[in-house]
């Protein structure tokens, strides 16, 4: 948020609006930008310029230089999807199938938003920009690279997984058929 | 627009080491004029056999295959052969596979089997290395040249005899991301320019963005994303297995 108003001194709205348009896929609530905004406001590392316009402080500068040089976190992995895999059982198989076909299908879905984003922004005029001409927008390209990278990982993830899923339903189908003929047998031959 | 390639419940099995491997199960697809269509797959998922299969290359065990309106099953090799060098055309990674110019390489489709002159044909030759922008790349061959240089002289070649329908094959694999960027991008603008349907076999989601539609590969599948506009969504199968053998079943 402090980059966004480095960047640009902006009213909440304005803030609100690029939020959304440089980092989509991180699905910032609607109330992000006021509530960060006002705890900047409240930490003194933003400021109001006049009655709804905000600019960075000398602080709030520092602030995020410091952010920029510093590592960043690992993510956390945690998936409810790898819980109900791990917890399933023979017979949920066809139903989480399913749930990992919708989820594959609505990742494919994210990925279609990107590349909808990037021909809407029309980016040709920046496909050979150079540092000198237009920085933020190459920047944005390694940003959108990244998560085309992350959907498309998650898709052939996925992809695999219910690959695997569907082999082994396979394996319980033929399974339980042989046991059904194995005990028709039983039964002809007992009668 | 009209469909320059159409694919209707096309299936291809292939036995490999006793286990048998389902390439494809039912595979729609339909590619417009003008327009590029990215097939999302991780390697050895089969988009170079549905790219073959497009192109004529090889046949698919059930299903239709369609180039302009012309099922590909009821062409002669001869018919065949004369389509992939004149309205179809692939781009990969393979090369000429010997010593040569690159000029000589991208003129070679064009040499053979063709009525044009050898001068005609150099000029054309010429002129789609300019297009690409590999012209600096016609006295240089092969091995010295970079893969970024290799996959525009691919698709220079490709491009030279002006064809209707242009298979690229996991081209950008090995390219960072501007150079995929740029390659994406001129493959965009040469679909336009050109009304040359482009179907794009990628193994990197990067290589997606510049298409106008992007399907993926998995498990011998095609999908397309539920918000799309048109192409056909695989219906989700029907996975009931015996309820009394699922219930007491176990996998093991």
């Amino acid at each position: 948020m402090l980059g966004l108003i480095i960047e640009q001194p902006d009213r909440g709205f304005g803030v609100e609006r690029r939020l959304g348009e440089r980092f989509s896929s991180a699905r910032f609530s609607y109330s992000t930008a006021y509530n960060a905004l006002y705890r900047l406001e409240k930490d003194g590392l933003v400021r109001l310029v006049d009655e709804d316009t905000y600019e960075v402080t000398p602080e709030g500068s520092q602030r995020f230089r410091a952010w920029l040089r510093a590592p960043t976190s690992m993510p956390v992995l945690r998936e409810e999807l790898h819980a109900k895999i791990a917890l399933c059982e023979p017979r949920d198989l066809p139903r989480l199938i399913d749930v990992v076909h919708t989820e594959e299908l609505a990742c494919i879905s994210e990925l279609d938003g990107i590349r909808e984003r990037v021909l809407a922004e029309q980016r040709e005029a920046t496909v050979r920009a150079t540092v000198d001409e237009d920085w933020t927008r190459l920047m944005d390209r390694g940003v959108v690279h990244g998560e085309a990278a992350f959907w498309g990982g998650r898709i052939a993830q996925l992809g695999q997984l219910r690959n695997y899923l569907e082999e082994l339903r396979d394996e319980a189908e033929r399974r339980a058929l042989r046991e059904h003929r194995r005990e028709d047998g039983r039964a002809r031959r007992a009668g | 627009m009209s469909a320059v390639l159409q694919m209707a419940e096309v299936s291809k099995r292939y036995r490999r080491g006793g286990r048998e491997l389902h390439v494809l199960r039912d595979a729609d697809l339909e590619l417009h004029a003008g327009e590029v269509l990215s097939v999302l797959g991780m390697r050895g998922q089969g988009k170079t056999t549905l790219l073959r299969i497009a192109a004529g290359m090889e046949s698919a065990d059930a299903g239709v295959v369609s180039f302009d309106g012309r099922d590909l099953a009821t062409l002669s090799d001869g018919e065949l052969s004369r389509l992939l060098g004149a309205r179809i055309a692939w781009a990969g990674k393979s090369g000429p596979g010997m010593r040569m110019r690159m000029l000589d390489y991208v003129a070679m489709p064009l040499l053979v089997g063709s009525k044009s002159s050898k001068r005609a044909a150099y000029a054309q030759a010429q002129s789609a290395l300019e297009r690409v922008g590999a012209q600096a790349c016609a006295d240089t061959e092969w091995e010295s040249i970079s893969d970024w240089e290799r996959a525009l002289v691919e698709i220079a070649q490709a491009i030279a005899a002006q064809p209707a329908l242009l298979l690229v094959d996991d081209v950008t694999d090995t390219l960072g991301i501007r150079e995929t960027d740029e390659l994406t991008a001129l493959l965009r603008e040469l679909a336009r320019d050109r009304r040359l349907g482009v179907l794009m076999s990628v193994s990197d989601a990067q290589a997606t963005l510049w298409s106008d539609r992007i399907m993926t590969l998995s498990g011998g599948r095609l999908t397309q994303g539920p918000q799309a506009p048109s192409g056909n969504v695989i219906e989700f199968p029907d996975l009931g297995i015996p309820r009394r053998g699922a219930e007491r079943g176990s996998i093991s």
